[in-house]
């Protein structure tokens, strides 16, 4: 065995590589619970490749068969049913786990210096994401996986003067069709999924590079033992292997209790009218994306102007990308920042979920007033940002970091 | 552009024509695991929905064996299935398909082709249909001589007319057509109690076929969760004994 380790080691830094990233990578040993979401979404992604494997072996990606082989698969596939539910709530996990991520980056200021580039690469892992999910919505084929595809791609022919042309070049068509279908096919299980990957050994390169920040935002390389190791360290395996792999098990038995028992999530994974056939005369009554797209689709239609509608909804994901740089605040964590942070956080929260809700509901004036004041305040948050933090009074950092 | 705009509204147009009503939903009490319940929802089905609809996805010898028409060793009992469901087709490896062309359906039905049925139920849910089935009555103005309450100008004729009898509407207000509810007038070869069950039996029959799986699903799921608690707690205990010494600050020295 050293032997073959060593063989390898010559031609390959195996044992470099695992060092690096695994045995001698020190994690602050004070993680908590908002920790776990990161190994998830690994292994969500994962989970999404392989079932994505195993229904790209029986879908049939045409306009005229797409519907019926999902049913296919549901029905007639041997165990079809458990990868094609595993794969749908997959993906509605896999945002749960990523938007609790991103908060926590909030909560414990994880994309500060200098971590700005692992932020940078995680939203571009969520952007690539969200387009991820919606080229795959369109697969089944369903009533509102036809019509989402149509409002969205219809909303760039908003853009003056190229607008109507780039919207027949994405569809291929003028309207969504079989054509669109075939590309939507081909980037949800190519394109995108490639550069994902890519992103995401990105983002764990970058982070091993930096090293993790932790729930009191402090730097544990300041204090290292006689062999320049951090005192508050651990190494990654085995001790957050081990941990990983219990929040692994949570997270298994919460992801199979949806799966076997309500795949559908009461039609908030799975929607009911998706399980009509997509009919291009028909419109249903309702039409909503899937839940976490709905923020940023009650953003859009908060706003009359549908142009400056998409201009909103576009601008809520790219000031997320300058985020590090709209913080003046030098302390990290939420423990230790002001009163008026925490508030500004508790509300930013507050209007992202409440857009959330409003955004699965019909409009009427009530809720598109509802959805204004939390698109304001949700960019409130940010653009005043610099002005809420450059002098901020914050309690004073501990040295060493905190078991709370 | 333009064209999705005619899109939209003929789509539109097509749902608006249905209306909405706010019509009660009635609870539907079914149980997937009462063979016989469903073998009478299928021979409704075959009888009264087939002719029109299809079941596409549903095969003749898998609902055979789910719904339990088999010998006591679980062969498919090909004779039975035969003679109670298969009207129009000769081979058990068929689909449900009704023997009405989508052509002649929408000569018959002023342009609406009837949805297939295999998925109803997770569309609309148990309840719904329940109370769809049993909210049709007397409507001299329609060319199939009935509405129904809960969608209001249907294109459905009321096909289980003959089972439940004629009803006919008391209005809340005759001039907006508000249906307060709907009485019995004629009774039909049922009473109502005996209908609403045949009514639930063919419910308990179409969302069997909505998910055929879905009872394994939960046996199996039964299975994976506990074997999954079983590994929460082995998982547990073994992060307790890996950071049994972790304190603040055991590493201090």
């Amino acid at each position: 065995m050293v032997k073959l380790l060593n063989w390898i080691n010559a031609r390959f830094p195996l044992t470099k590589l695992w060092n690096e990233h695994l045995a001698e990578y020190y994690a602050p040993k004070n993680f908590n619970i908002w920790y776990y979401f990161g190994s998830l979404a690994l292994f969500v992604l994962v989970s999404q490749i392989v079932t994505g494997i195993w229904l790209t072996m029986n879908y049939v990606p045409t306009e005229e068969e797409a519907f019926s082989s999902v049913e296919h698969i549901m029905r007639n596939v041997e165990w079809g049913w458990f990868i094609r539910y595993w794969h749908v709530v997959g993906a509605s996990l896999f945002f749960v786990v990523v938007y609790l991520h991103m908060f926590r980056s909030l909560l414990y200021g994880s994309y500060k210096t200098p971590r700005e580039l692992v932020w940078l690469i995680g939203m571009g892992i969520y952007v690539l994401l969200m387009a991820e999910a919606f080229f795959g919505y369109l697969l089944p084929w369903g009533q509102m996986s036809y019509w989402g595809a149509q409002v969205i791609t219809s909303l760039l022919g908003a853009i003056p003067g190229i607008g109507e042309d780039l919207v027949l070049w994405i569809r291929g068509d003028y309207n969504v069709s079989g054509v669109t279908l075939n590309r939507f096919f081909s980037l949800h299980v190519i394109a995108i999924p490639l550069v994902l990957l890519g992103a995401v050994v990105l983002h764990i390169m970058a982070l091993h590079s930096v090293g993790s920040n932790n729930p009191d935002g402090i730097e544990i390389k300041k204090h290292l033992d006689h062999s320049g190791k951090p005192l508050d360290g651990l190494p990654f395996h085995p001790y957050y292997t081990v941990k990983d792999w219990f929040g692994l098990m949570v997270f298994l038995t919460l992801f199979s209790l949806i799966v076997f028992f309500f795949p559908d999530f009461w039609g908030y994974f799975l929607e009911h009218v998706n399980f009509d056939p997509a009919n291009h005369l028909v419109t249903p009554e309702h039409i909503a994306p899937v839940w976490y797209f709905t923020p940023f689709y009650a953003m859009l239609r908060a706003v009359p102007d549908k142009f400056l509608g998409v201009l909103v909804m576009a601008g809520a994901i790219a000031i997320l990308f300058i985020l590090p740089w709209l913080d003046k605040c030098l302390v990290r964590s939420v423990r230790y920042r002001s009163p008026t942070f925490k508030w500004a956080l508790f509300a930013f929260a507050v209007s992202f979920i409440g857009l959330g809700v409003l955004g699965g509901l019909p409009a009427d004036p009530n809720r598109t007033l509802l959805a204004r004041i939390f698109t304001v305040n949700y960019f409130f948050f940010f653009l005043s940002m610099p002005f809420y933090t450059r002098k901020e009074k914050t309690k004073p950092i501990p040295e060493r970091v905190t078991f709370k | 552009m333009r064209m999705a705009f005619l899109f939209l509204c003929i789509g539109a147009f097509a749902f608006e024509a249905l209306g909405k009503s706010d019509w009660p939903i009635d609870e539907a009490r079914i149980n997937l695991r009462d063979n016989s319940s469903l073998q009478r929802g299928a021979q409704l089905f075959v009888n009264y929905c087939q002719g029109c609809h299809s079941a596409k996805f549903v095969r003749f010898r898998s609902l055979a064996e789910d719904i339990g028409i088999v010998d006591s060793r679980g062969k498919v009992l090909s004779h039975l299935v035969k003679e109670n469901l298969m009207l129009y087709t000769n081979n058990i490896e068929d689909t449900l398909l009704s023997s009405l062309s989508a052509e002649d359906a929408k000569k018959m039905f002023a342009g609406v082709t009837p949805p297939d049925l295999s998925l109803i139920a997770r569309k609309y849910g148990a309840d719904w249909l329940y109370t769809y089935l049993r909210s049709f009555y007397k409507d001299e103005t329609k060319s199939s001589g009935a509405n129904n309450a809960l969608v209001p100008n249907v294109a459905m004729p009321n096909v289980l007319g003959e089972l439940q009898g004629v009803q006919i509407p008391v209005y809340k207000d005759v001039q907006k057509k508000q249906i307060e509810k709907l009485e019995l007038k004629e009774p039909g070869k049922l009473s109502t109690p005996e209908y609403d069950k045949q009514v639930a039996d063919l419910v308990n029959f179409l969302v069997y076929m909505g998910e055929p799986v879905q009872l394994t699903r939960r046996k199996v799921g039964v299975w994976v969760v506990i074997s999954l608690l079983g590994l929460v707690l082995w998982a547990y205990f073994l992060k307790r004994e890996y950071w049994k010494d972790i304190t603040a600050h055991t590493l201090e020295k």
